[in-house]
């Protein structure tokens, strides 16, 4: 009897071990925020309290299988300690799709990608004095956490990946584009 | 009684998003109720009668058990069971021991060729189930499922605004239509004939409800 009952148990053993095998052999999406590969900011629109910058980054999903992007945000870590002059409020949208409303709508993606889809984010600071150039003069550099939620073959997940702007790139981009005007 | 597709007219009826606060009676009669007639027959995506039904889950909400991880490893990609969650909603809606059986028997059929066995012996919300991104904002987060009842939300439709017909269907762009359920009088394979090119439109329309126009004139003057 002891014996059957061993035999069985091995028996469950090599099924669970098949099983384990077979799925990590399958795989699952996986995706990528590649920030090296950001682009510069850029100053998209200017009134006298408030400014929007933008910058784009990369993002693919390289795993093997095809997974959803349930919803991605950006949270930046910007205390009012280090920077009060302005409040700042974040956009996340796809390049390929755009909303304006910040609402990330969930998108199944394609596994195994070469190319890259486009995460534009959208920075907009808003000073409660009325004068955002005086208020961006004192910006700090930028550390941002972009925050993705994944449903694929396994359960859903939050994933996080950051980044940070240094406030020499908000500089440059208010100068440039006061260069353009 | 086949219905002469030349003389009926297929209008699509924008409605405000639904939601589980909405009767579907209600928003029905509120848009198409205007223009419709007695010889018409209305359907609606089942889909929006599901979330008036409240019958729809977010994945957080879910806790997937170890039979749920492991089938939907063995689901094609694309079908709404290839998730852990999608595959716990048949579970839960189709119970435990119904869909190891049609696991198993459909595992075994799909290596004699012939497919869709387990959709069939899981129960009928299997196929029903829509995975997150099968439904417009703000459902697009949502495992949606297929609604209760829907021979009797086609009725209660009928009695209310007096229509020739109603129907509650599942349609899509990959030439599919399904009528999960009809008022009397009402041949389902007909109307999805007649829906087959999915008039409702892509989910960002906002065209949940289709009159068909003269529906019952065209087929009495085919008979």
């Amino acid at each position: 009897m002891l014996v059957y009952a061993g035999y069985f148990l091995a028996f469950l053993g090599l099924v669970f071990l098949a099983l384990a095998l077979y799925i990590w052999r399958q795989g699952d999406a996986d995706f990528v925020f590649d920030t090296t590969s950001r682009s510069q900011l850029v100053l998209e629109r200017e009134t006298a309290d408030e400014m929007v910058f933008a910058f784009n980054v990369p993002f693919r999903n390289r795993g093997s299988q095809q997974g959803t992007l349930m919803d991605v945000f950006v949270r930046p870590w910007i205390p009012k300690e280090q920077f009060s002059a302005a409040e700042l409020t974040t956009k996340v949208t796809v390049a390929s799709c755009p909303r304006s409303d910040g609402y990330w709508e969930a998108t199944l993606f394609p596994n195994e990608k070469l190319e890259h889809d486009i995460a534009v984010i959208k920075l907009r600071f808003h000073s409660e004095g009325g004068d955002i150039r005086q208020a961006m003069a004192q910006i700090v550099d930028l550390p941002l956490n972009i925050i993705y939620q994944v449903v694929a073959r396994a359960e859903w997940y939050l994933s996080k990946t950051m980044l940070e702007l240094p406030m020499e790139e908000f500089h440059a981009a208010m100068q440039n584009d006061r260069g353009q005007k | 009684m086949a219905v002469e597709e030349a003389r009926v007219e297929l209008v699509p009826v924008k409605t405000h998003i639904v939601t589980k606060r909405d009767n579907i009676v209600d928003v029905i009669e509120k848009y198409a109720g205007p223009d419709m007639g007695p010889d018409d027959v209305v359907s609606v995506a089942e889909s929006v009668v599901a979330i008036t039904q409240g019958r729809y889950r977010r994945p957080e909400e879910m806790s997937p058990g170890i039979m749920a991880h492991v089938l939907a490893r063995f689901v094609h990609r694309d079908s709404s069971c290839s998730s852990a969650c999608g595959m716990q909603a048949t579970i839960d809606e189709g119970g435990a021991l119904r869909v190891l059986f049609a696991f198993i028997v459909g595992g075994i059929a799909k290596v004699f060729g012939k497919s869709g066995v387990f959709y069939r012996l899981a129960g009928e919300q299997a196929a029903l189930i829509d995975d997150v991104t099968g439904t417009m904002p703000p459902f697009d987060k949502m495992l949606v499922f297929g609604p209760k009842e829907p021979v009797k939300v086609a009725e209660a439709i009928k009695a209310r605004l007096g229509c020739y017909g109603a129907a509650v269907a599942d349609v899509n762009d990959l030439k599919r239509a399904a009528v999960l359920g009809v008022t009397e009088g009402l041949q389902p394979a007909e109307l999805s004939r007649i829906l087959i090119h999915n008039p409702f439109g892509n989910a960002n329309q906002q065209t949940p409800i289709v009159i068909i126009k003269n529906y019952a004139a065209a087929a009495a003057k085919r008979g």
